[in-house]
């Protein structure tokens, strides 16, 4: 969507301010008074850089959660740990995205050059990182004469367990700086706020916990992992239903009208059946739905994987309302 | 340029100064800007934004109260740019003398500093560029219009290193833009920030631009250019219309 496809009654431009909800405090701008200055919407950050972050935050999840919990036999796919393998699929998969999204794909390892100061390099060595430990840390499935296992970390032997600690170490990473990369978009002011990455972490912990309760549930292997992964479930979505609320109110009380007209564009404006149904029914039912399993265990795993389904579904939808919510003051109307 | 002015030991900062009271809206510095650096179709580093009407070089207000003034919009070489840290190859860099640059062999494209401008000035070249003319213009020292990377304003650094003003400045016919040493406090940008009250565009951004506008004072109608149509509307629509359909 182009910034002149805006038409709904948020975003309004500083001419019309006697029109505009945020009439008083474009008014009390000066700059915006002398130079007529717009609210106009990012044209360039839709839905495959929603699918980028919601995919390498999915991906470095799933690889933290099955050594965070300990998850030995969620099954395999062509030989290799199943959960391990959908960690570096996604991630690469948002990898690719990336790198197709480039306006020059073939310069990609440029993007390494500068971790001093962008959070796009550091976060491309990561995933490189992930990728690279990650896809040898799994090899022993096709290579059963490697000295280590794919046991998870606290079953693991030393070398496999320094391979897991540094993507580990980089999932971290992953599932981060997505949100660091909006934050350093300093002229959006919806993603210009510290909760940003937090709620960035917790999204892709509480999605990956559902995807990991899917996967176990599908290969009937929930077993002894229902209760704690459960728990962090819940705990998971607890937390990401409060860092959303907390950034809402914090954006809504940034000086400035670019924020404000964000939060009106991502609650009550174009995207707000996206956001609405993220939230309820990726985040708020899944919450229900697991304080019944943990209440019932007798019907713990429908619950928990149709929980798990809405949250890896709703995350992507939340991702995908929030950048098109990322409105700018500019002077280009 | 790291020239010390006599005045001050800090370093030189390149800064401009427009005045909007005498920006005409002629469009010559965007125009000479794209010939002098061979931009594509489609691309513009400088524009002239018209501040009033809804479009370009329309009125706005009201029949009783026109109002019209013109905004010259390129990149502000701000002193903490936005678009330099989120750069992930380092193709945005900063001259010591303030001069925001592109190394376009750099660039990837990834646009995060479009996304981080608050003033909306990075173009970028989405497909192999087309020119009206079959042969390059302007500078050789400027490479524009390489597909897939994002470009701007340079502060036309070729001229500048050679001694010579930026083409914007050279070619406004109203005499609007002045350009010199934020530092030293006995420049004349200097003295007309100071005496003037230019402001930078969006302060609030932290971004410090060095680029610093004088306000329009009175958008009266005779400041403007327009006081006849301020004061007989009606009579000289007619009279426009009227000399339009005479037969020539």
């Amino acid at each position: 969507m182009g910034a002149n496809d805006l038409t709904e009654s948020s975003i309004t431009t500083a001419r019309t301010r006697s029109a505009s909800p945020y009439g008083a405090v474009l008014s009390s701008e000066s700059t915006v008074d002398r130079f007529s200055l717009h609210l106009v919407a990012q044209p360039y950050w839709h839905f495959p850089h929603a699918l980028w972050f919601w995919a390498m935050g999915l991906g470095a999840g799933t690889f933290m959660v099955r050594h965070v919990f300990s998850v030995r036999d969620a099954g395999t796919v062509l030989g290799l740990p199943l959960l391990d393998v959908l960690g570096l699929v996604l991630v690469g998969i948002g990898g690719l995205i990336l790198i197709l999204d480039l306006g020059r794909p073939e310069r990609v390892l440029k993007a390494l050059r500068r971790p001093d100061r962008s959070w796009i390099a550091r976060g491309a060595i990561a995933d490189f990182v992930f990728l690279i430990v990650g896809a040898v840390y799994v090899l022993p499935g096709w290579v059963p004469s490697l000295p280590w296992t794919d046991a998870p970390f606290l079953e693991a032997e030393l070398l496999a367990q320094v391979m897991i600690a540094i993507a580990f170490l980089a999932a971290a990473l992953i599932i981060a700086y997505p949100g660091m990369v909006l934050y350093e978009s300093l002229s959006i002011r919806l993603w210009h706020s510290a909760l940003v990455p937090a709620q960035f972490i917790a999204h892709a912990l509480s999605s990956s916990i559902g995807l990991t309760l899917l996967v176990l549930v599908a290969g009937d292997r929930l077993g002894d992992y229902r209760s704690p992964l459960a728990i962090g479930f819940l705990v998971t979505l607890v937390a990401t239903l409060g860092i959303t609320h907390m950034y809402l109110i914090d954006r809504s009380h940034e000086h400035g009208p670019a924020a404000r007209a964000g939060v009106e564009r991502l609650v009550r404006g174009k995207m707000a059946m996206h956001f609405w149904v993220s939230v309820v029914l990726g985040f708020a039912i899944p919450m229900v739905l697991t304080l019944v399993a943990l209440a019932s265990p007798d019907s713990a795993g429908p619950l928990l994987a149709i929980g798990g389904v809405l949250c890896v579904v709703g995350s992507l939808q939340f991702r995908y309302a929030q950048l098109c919510s990322g409105i700018k003051v500019s002077p280009l109307g | 340029m790291t020239r010390k002015s006599s005045t001050t030991t800090r370093p030189r900062r390149w800064g401009m100064v427009i005045d909007l009271n005498r920006c005409i809206g002629c469009q010559g510095c965007a125009v000479s800007c794209k010939i002098k650096n061979n931009l594509p179709e489609g691309l513009w580093w400088n524009r002239v934004l018209t501040v009033g009407g809804d479009e370009i070089d329309v009125v706005g207000g009201d029949v009783e109260h026109p109002s019209i003034s013109f905004l010259p919009l390129a990149c502000q070489h701000c002193a903490e740019p936005a678009c330099l840290p989120v750069c992930p190859t380092g193709a945005t860099y900063k001259r010591e003398d303030g001069i925001v640059g592109i190394h376009s062999e750099d660039c990837i494209g990834c646009r995060s500093c479009i996304q981080a401008c608050p003033y909306g000035v990075r173009v970028f070249n989405l497909r192999e560029p087309e020119r009206a003319t079959s042969h390059a213009l302007g500078s050789i020292a400027v490479t524009s219009g390489v597909r897939g990377t994002v470009e701007k304003c340079d502060f036309c650094v070729d001229r500048i290193d050679a001694g010579a003003l930026p083409i914007c400045i050279e070619s406004c016919p109203a005499r609007a833009r002045f350009v010199g040493d934020l530092n030293d406090p006995d420049s004349e940008v200097s003295r007309l920030i100071q005496e003037t009250g230019a402001v930078q565009l969006q302060p609030e951004m932290g971004t410090d631009p060095s680029v610093y506008y004088i306000p329009v004072q009175h958008r009266s109608p005779r400041q403007t250019g327009m006081d006849f149509i301020a004061n007989e509307p009606a009579a000289y629509q007619q009279r426009e219309i009227t000399e339009m359909l005479a037969p020539r």
